[in-house]
């Protein structure tokens, strides 16, 4: 699902955050990425979003190759990838219902299949009695659980989160957590961006560790390697 | 595989294009309304700016037609009139016909003279009863002098007055030539002013609205990120700020037109009265539906260029 070979990301001023990176996420697959902070996870996630360009090497999603795209395609292409971030960017002024429904707008589906589609996805994440509400009238945990249901409703093939966890406590983070292994089994390919180790430790998926925009862990290879 | 059937499910509930479209013009333009509604006070000073600025020409545009309506009676050649002392001196002034300068001599009694002054004022019989009042027909005689086309310059045209007034029999001459060709000429001037100031004023409403429309996306900055990321594209993150310019725009086109018909009427009464006291059935109140039309749509079509302008590039520039 996620290819990316060689890649390099040099950003203008001159600070090398990625360097010959390569990685394989298989479709369905759950992933972390984890790594001391200014390792470059984020760079790599803004890669996948096409929000950055790599300087070397091809990032491809789906068979794509995001260097290839052209600027007007951009836009549909993150039409069908979910993105979370730690700071979950819900629109202030716009209400639960509104923010999830928002990438249904943009893809263009009629109101009543929005409607249908954002209750499922607020019932998933356990807020449904919340549609009514507002942003700022939600806990920090109710937050990052509306921003998810953002990220799925329109059934993206990936989904990326950046420190989905970073302003919960530990509960709140299993929980969370507990959320995209649920989006993982039916089909969504995920790759989750911490440094919280302890919390990823505990649920036993494939952790791909970065240090200084270097792979220096993957757990996956060292199974192959062990067996 | 399940995930398939979901996608091509998925698919099909999809609007068409074409609807997917009109559903985002059509949240575009509620959330702008929502917007422009809650900013009202800011809203309506835009507006009434907006209004200021396109009334202005406005008023001078249809001032100056109405003037050169006017002096389009007039054909633009001079005529000379020859007021003659006697009554009877019609066959004097055919010999004029003779002149080089000279095309045609209408000769035109007083008798005539009068009817026709009846027939302008339309106030036959008040007039009549004033005229009734006097020893006789109170009118000359006249000749009216129509020179050849190319003996038509100014000077030449006054030469020829000059010649004509020491005839015998001639008690005066009037050139109305000069203060027409004088008024044309001020007419054109103040047409290119209206154009000039018209064209000053439409760069004005562009820059106010585009200035506001910056304002407006550099406030909506982050929204328009998150829009970005999760797959706006740059026309659907464009639209709202279109329909800014536009509503303004033609918000202040409607308000411009209101101004617009006021001061018309403020200024119709006195205009009247004082074209009244000239002679004239000048009228300076009530707006041609074209200016109408035409402020109101150049009001939306400015205000959408304002806004065009300055947030495409600027909402280009915001990478997520
Ligand atoms: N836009 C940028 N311009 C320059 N340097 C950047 C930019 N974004 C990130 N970096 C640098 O790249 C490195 C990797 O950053 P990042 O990917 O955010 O790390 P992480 O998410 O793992 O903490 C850091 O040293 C950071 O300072
Ligand atoms: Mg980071």
């Amino acid at each position: 699902m996620i290819e990316i070979r060689g890649v390099s990301k040099r950003f203008p001023s001159g600070k090398e955050a990625l360097h010959n990176l390569n990685l394989t996420l298989a479709r369905g697959t759950l992933t972390f990425l984890t790594g001391h902070s200014g390792a470059g996870k984020s760079t790599l996630l803004k890669l996948l979003l096409r929000m950055e360009l790599a300087t070397r090497g091809t990032v491809s999603v789906g068979g794509v190759n995001l260097a290839r795209m052209p600027r007007r395609a951009v836009a549909r292409y993150r039409q069908r990838i979910g993105v979370v971030f730690q700071d979950h960017l819900l629109l202030p002024d716009r209400s639960v219902f509104d923010n999830v429904g928002m990438p249904l707008v943009i893809a263009g589906y009629r109101a009543e299949d929005r409607a249908r589609r954002v209750r499922a996805a607020l019932s998933r994440v356990g807020l449904l009695e919340k549609e009514g509400q507002f942003p700022t009238q939600l806990s920090a945990g109710e937050q990052q659980r509306v921003g998810i249901a953002r990220a799925v409703v329109n059934r993206p093939a990936v989904l990326l989160a950046d420190e989905p966890t970073g302003n919960l406590d530990p509960d709140l983070s299993r929980e969370i957590m507990g959320l995209f292994h649920l989006f993982q089994q039916v089909g969504v390919t995920v790759l989750i961006a911490t440094h919280d180790h302890e919390l990823l430790e505990s649920f036993g998926d494939r952790v791909v560790e970065l240090a200084d925009g270097r792979v220096v862990a993957d757990s996956l290879e060292a199974e192959t390697d062990g067996a | 595989m399940a995930r398939k059937s979901d996608a091509a499910a998925d698919a099909r509930l999809r609007l068409s294009r074409p609807a997917a479209w009109m559903l985002h013009h059509r949240l575009a333009l509620r959330d702008t309304c929502v917007r422009l509604i809650a900013e009202r006070f800011n809203t309506l000073l835009v507006v009434l700016t907006i209004g200021v600025a396109l009334a202005l020409p406005g008023l001078l545009y249809v001032g100056v037609e109405r003037l050169a309506s006017l002096t389009d009676r007039w054909d633009g050649t001079p005529r000379i009139n020859v007021f003659l002392l006697g009554a009877d001196a019609e066959a004097d002034v055919r010999e004029w016909e003779a002149l080089p300068d000279v095309a045609s001599v209408v000769y035109q009694s007083p008798e005539a003279s009068l009817e026709e002054l009846l027939a302008a004022t339309g106030l036959g019989t008040a007039m009549g009863d004033v005229i009734a009042g006097f020893d006789g027909n109170p009118l000359p005689a006249v000749a009216i002098v129509t020179p050849q086309p190319e003996a038509a310059s100014p000077a030449r045209v006054r030469a020829l007055a000059a010649d004509l007034e020491q005839r015998p029999g001639v008690d005066g001459v009037q050139v109305d030539m000069e203060w027409l060709q004088r008024l044309q000429a001020t007419l054109a001037l103040l047409e290119r002013l209206t154009w000039g100031l018209g064209s000053l004023l439409a760069l004005a409403v562009v820059l106010v609205v585009g200035s506001l429309t910056r304002m407006a996306v550099a406030q909506r900055h982050d929204e328009i990120r998150v829009l970005k990321l999760v797959g706006g594209s740059d026309a659907f993150v464009l639209r709202p700020f279109l329909y800014l310019g536009l509503l303004l725009g033609l918000a202040g086109g409607v308000a411009s037109l209101l101004l617009l018909v006021l001061a018309l009427s403020f200024f119709g009464v006195p205009v009247a009265e004082l074209a009244r006291s000239y002679g004239s059935d000048f009228r300076l109140d009530g707006l041609p539906p074209a200016v109408g039309v035409f402020l109101v749509a150049s009001g939306a079509l400015f205000g959408w260029a304002g806004a065009l302008f300055t947030a495409r590039r600027q909402l280009r520039r915001i990478e997520p």
